[in-house]
């Protein structure tokens, strides 16, 4: 459990972490670099609230030990853009989507994990991609229908 | 790397400034503009009006928000309101919550703080109205003097104060100095706008605080982060245990990272650099959990709550006539027993709080909803007065009532004032969280009805067992039905469990809404009616002799409402409800539809919710309807925004929500084995507003929790399904009924 150094590429900086090897990416971002947006809910893969990308890949961060990370590009909820430009930000707003908005970094950097891979998702789609992604204030329908939304529009890949 | 987060009133006190009324010199430090204007020596001046409002020289204004945030969108309604009277300026509103110091200082000078029972706009909309008339007040007598002319040829619009006559206008922000001199106008005196003015209350203005929640920037109780900071996580054992012995606690002091060891009463506490260490620390003990009997088993409390059925009743609830001998007389009785387990907030942010403990003074930073019952519990553990301390106030993920109680925080001071000025955070984890919570109670409930040839119900009673007492908890929408029965009993019996009881959202009516309503769809279908109708039929209030109970919500802040004309709204939302579901169309084979209707918070709400049956054990929920009477609305599309939250939440509870219990110990941990509704499982939600300015504001935030669970029930049966008289769903086949 010793401490060891770690490389860490987050949202396009290239930052140091020095901890135990073992130690899930999401306590790494929200501990040792301050990157609070990504959220503890469960800690165990069964609500989404951790969502980062991974080499431009959605993942839940509480899975991922930062071992695995090291060297690999990270991008958390603070570097989908840097003034709420993305797409998905821009819609979340529009529609009015989130209510505590505590599961919403999760929602936005897994609907984004989809919009990288299809553009123009169909309704049924989106809901089925988004299943895994908790809300206990349940803003589902305004998720699916901000998604759809920023689906129509054309995306650009954002580091 | 963020930059240290230092509170504002920090900053001042640090500065030497004195609160209240006069000129205050700030500095921003979250501020980029404002960094560089003090780094050249410059400083941005804001003016405090009225202790509600600060007026900066750059003409913004910051709103002080006295209402806890926690999704329902408080922090923006309670700025239209204020803003409105105001006539500020919306796109330069900011906000911040109140200094809960200060309101103990003054006298409780920001009113009601504790946020519940949907009464937020209700008890709020009279002060920050007149607050907003009195400080526009000041600035109107500031500019008349500045300007020398008359008051009556001002008028003001957009955070300026303009003079028709000669064009001239003047910012708020050029006017808060002169205007804090001001004598502050008496409200007595004040002409407040009338709605046809109205250029913020009633719209659906975008939510201040929701961009944020869209790039990581809002700040949680849980992400609150001060430099010097432990972490500390906490296992708790079981609290029917006398004592506990844990394994392995000599091992968990000397793990890298660990700071701090902390045995409380029935906790064992671990304090690190970290979190997660002192979490994974945790996880290393080895507790000894003392053998505890079966009597803390949900096997045992629901035979309890079965034995209850036939004791003598602690409480008659209601009375009216000769229901015994109705009943006696009969010649066509309908019975049922329903039961509602017991349930966990589940809110997506975790229980959390930091604690700041030195000599003689606190800090805390947390998301509560009840800010001063939070400082006197602290300040009483500590002996101290509560003005020696002050509480940070944070938004909320979420909390439908768990964070009413002050359990953890006052464990967060324990461990903080362990160690004396050293910031601690306190995270439960979720299976803490869950484990610990104050439940939904669970309820039982034995309903006789009586109908007569025509099949109105002519006599009604109601036995109902709950593991609580309180009005709140158990008790709320039990008695208080407003159907036309001439002779009602409701009585009440409670049992004591080892498992804590709390307010969650919807409170007492999510249970007693599920068995009232339940059960009028059963006498409905024993005598060969239409649901709609029969629930049309019993709303009579040219019926007599008939007694109707006052409404069950004593908020004082609106006006109440005599109970035939709640009757009807009531009619007025369910024949809106069956109009707008096309109650009449036929529906295919397997489907159904279930109507229910409610009263909750000064509001009246009618639902209709459409399902499929697929055959095979399981069903979908299609589509809901609602009609909705909540008077008026300060912001339609919040509104709107939790009903269809209040949907889902109370979905989740009708077909998955169940705490059980073996041992003493709350079974599930997680949500693998509490269910949340997820996002496939989402019906379309069709919302009608039945809005009316006679009446005041109602509350939108908890109703539907209640009333959609059985309209649910109602539509399973419907759709051919069996009649489900006991929670969750999930523990029964939903499989046609057979038929012949």
């Amino acid at each position: 459990m010793a401490d060891k150094v770690f490389h860490l590429m987050v949202n396009g900086k290239s930052l140091v972490v020095s901890a135990p090897p073992e130690k899930p990416l999401l306590w790494a971002l929200r501990e040792d670099l301050g990157l609070t947006g990504t959220k503890y809910s469960c800690g165990e893969g069964y609500c989404g609230a951790c969502t980062v990308h991974v080499d431009g890949k959605a993942m839940f961060s509480c899975l991922v030990q930062i071992e695995a990370v090291a060297g690999h590009e990270i991008t958390t909820i603070e570097g989908l853009s840097t003034d709420k430009s993305h797409p998905l930000q821009k819609a979340w707003i529009d529609s009015q989507v989130s209510q505590c908005g505590y599961c919403q970094s999760g929602q936005i950097m897994w609907a984004a994990g989809l919009l990288a891979e299809n553009k123009s998702p169909t309704r049924q789609e989106i809901v089925d991609w988004m299943n895994p992604i908790l809300c206990r204030c349940g803003s589902y329908i305004r998720v699916v229908h901000a998604i759809v939304k920023a689906g129509n529009t054309s995306i650009k890949k954002q580091d | 790397m963020n930059l240290p987060k230092i509170s504002r009133r920090e900053f001042l006190i640090a500065a030497g400034c004195a609160a209240g009324g006069g000129l205050l010199l700030l500095l921003d430090v979250k501020d980029m503009q404002g960094a560089l204007k003090a780094f050249m020596g410059e400083t941005i001046e804001e003016v405090e009006l009225n202790s509600w409002v600060l007026v900066s020289e750059d003409n913004s204004i910051t709103i002080r928000i006295a209402q806890m945030e926690m999704g329902q969108g408080t922090i923006t309604s309670m700025a239209q309101i204020m803003a409105e009277e105001l006539d500020a300026e919306w796109s330069t509103i900011k906000t911040e919550f109140i200094s809960v110091k200060r309101h103990f200082l003054e006298n409780k000078l920001y009113g009601r703080t504790e946020t519940a029972a949907s009464w937020g706009v209700s008890s709020s909309i009279k002060r920050l109205r007149y607050a907003g008339a009195q400080i526009k007040a000041m600035l109107l007598a500031a500019a008349a003097k500045r300007l020398d002319v008359d008051l009556t040829e001002l008028s003001s619009k957009n955070s300026f104060v303009i003079h028709a006559a000669t064009g001239r206008k003047l910012s708020y922000g050029d006017l808060a100095t002169d205007a804090a001199k001001q004598p502050v106008p008496d409200p007595s005196g004040i002409m407040l706008k009338s709605s046809h003015e109205y250029q913020l209350i009633g719209k659906s203005i975008p939510r201040l605080e929701l961009p944020s929640t869209t790039d990581g920037k809002a700040v949680y109780g849980t992400d609150f982060n001060i430099e010097g900071m432990k972490y500390a996580a906490v296992a708790i054992f079981a609290k029917t245990a006398d004592a506990f012995r844990v394994k392995n606690i000599e091992n968990i002091k000397s793990r890298p990272g660990v700071y701090k060891l902390i045995e409380l009463p029935q906790a064992v506490v671990v304090v690190a650099d970290s979190w997660w260490i002192a979490d994974m620390a945790l996880k290393a003990l080895s507790p000894e959990l003392p053998d505890v009997s079966g009597d803390f088993s949900s096997d045992n409390i629901k035979s309890r709550l079965l034995d209850s059925l036939d004791v003598a009743p602690q409480t008659i609830l209601r009375q009216d006539g000769d229901w015994l001998i109705a009943e006696r007389d009969a010649k066509n009785v309908v019975e049922a027993i329903y039961f509602t387990p017991h349930l966990e907030h589940a809110a997506m942010e975790p229980i959390s709080c930091t604690a700041l403990v030195n000599d003689g003074s606190f800090e805390l930073w947390v998301g509560t909803q009840v800010p001063e019952k939070a400082l006197e519990d602290v300040a009483r553990i500590l002996g101290l007065p509560p003005s020696s301390g002050e509480i940070h106030l944070l938004r909320m993920g979420g909390s439908f009532g768990r964070r009413l109680e002050t359990d953890f925080i006052v464990q967060a001071v324990e461990i903080a004032r362990q160690m004396p000025g050293i910031p601690v955070k306190l995270i439960w984890s979720r299976e803490t969280t869950m484990r610990n919570g104050f439940y939904r109670p669970a309820h039982l409930a034995r309903i006789r009805g009586s109908l007569d040839p025509l099949g109105q119900l002519q006599a009604m009673s109601m036995r109902l067992v709950a593991t609580a007492e309180g009005q709140s908890q158990a008790i709320l929408g039990a008695a208080t039905f407003l159907y036309s029965i001439p002779k009602v009993l409701v009585d009440f019996v409670s049992i004591k469990t080892s498992l804590r009881d709390g307010s969650m959202r919807g409170v007492a009516y999510t249970a007693n809404c599920f068995f009232i309503q339940s059960f009028m769809d059963e006498c409905a279908r024993a005598s060969s009616k239409n649901s709609y109708l029969y629930l049309l039929q019993h709303l009579n209030p040219r019926a007599t002799p008939l007694t109707l109970p006052e409404s069950p919500d004593k908020n004082p802040y609106l006006e109440a409402v005599p109970p035939r004309e709640r009757m009807s709204r009531l009619k007025r939302v369910l024949n809106e409800v069956a109009q707008r579901a096309d109650w009449w169309a036929p529906l295919d084979a397997m489907r159904g539809r279930g109507i229910a209707i409610h009263e909750e918070a000064n509001a009246y709400y009618a639902v209709v919710v459409e399902v499929t049956l697929d055959g095979r054990g399981w069903f979908s929920v299609d589509r809901v309807i609602i009609a909705a009477d909540p008077g008026q609305l300060v912001n339609p599309n919040n509104a709107e925004a939790q009903l269809q939250g209040s949907v889902a939440f109370g979905l989740t509870s009708a077909m998955y929500g169940e705490i059980t219990t073996k041992g003493g110990i709350v079974e599930q941990s997680n949500f693998h084995d509490y269910k949340l509704l997820r996002c496939n499982e989402m019906p379309t939600i069709d919302i009608h507003w039945v809005l009316s300015e006679q009446y005041g504001y109602g509350g939108v935030a908890e109703a539907m929790t209640a009333a959609i669970v059985p309209a649910l029930t109602n539509a399973l049966y419907d759709a051919g399904g069996p009649r489900i008289r006991s929670l969750p769903i999930k523990n029964h086949q939903i499989l046609p009924r057979q038929r012949g």
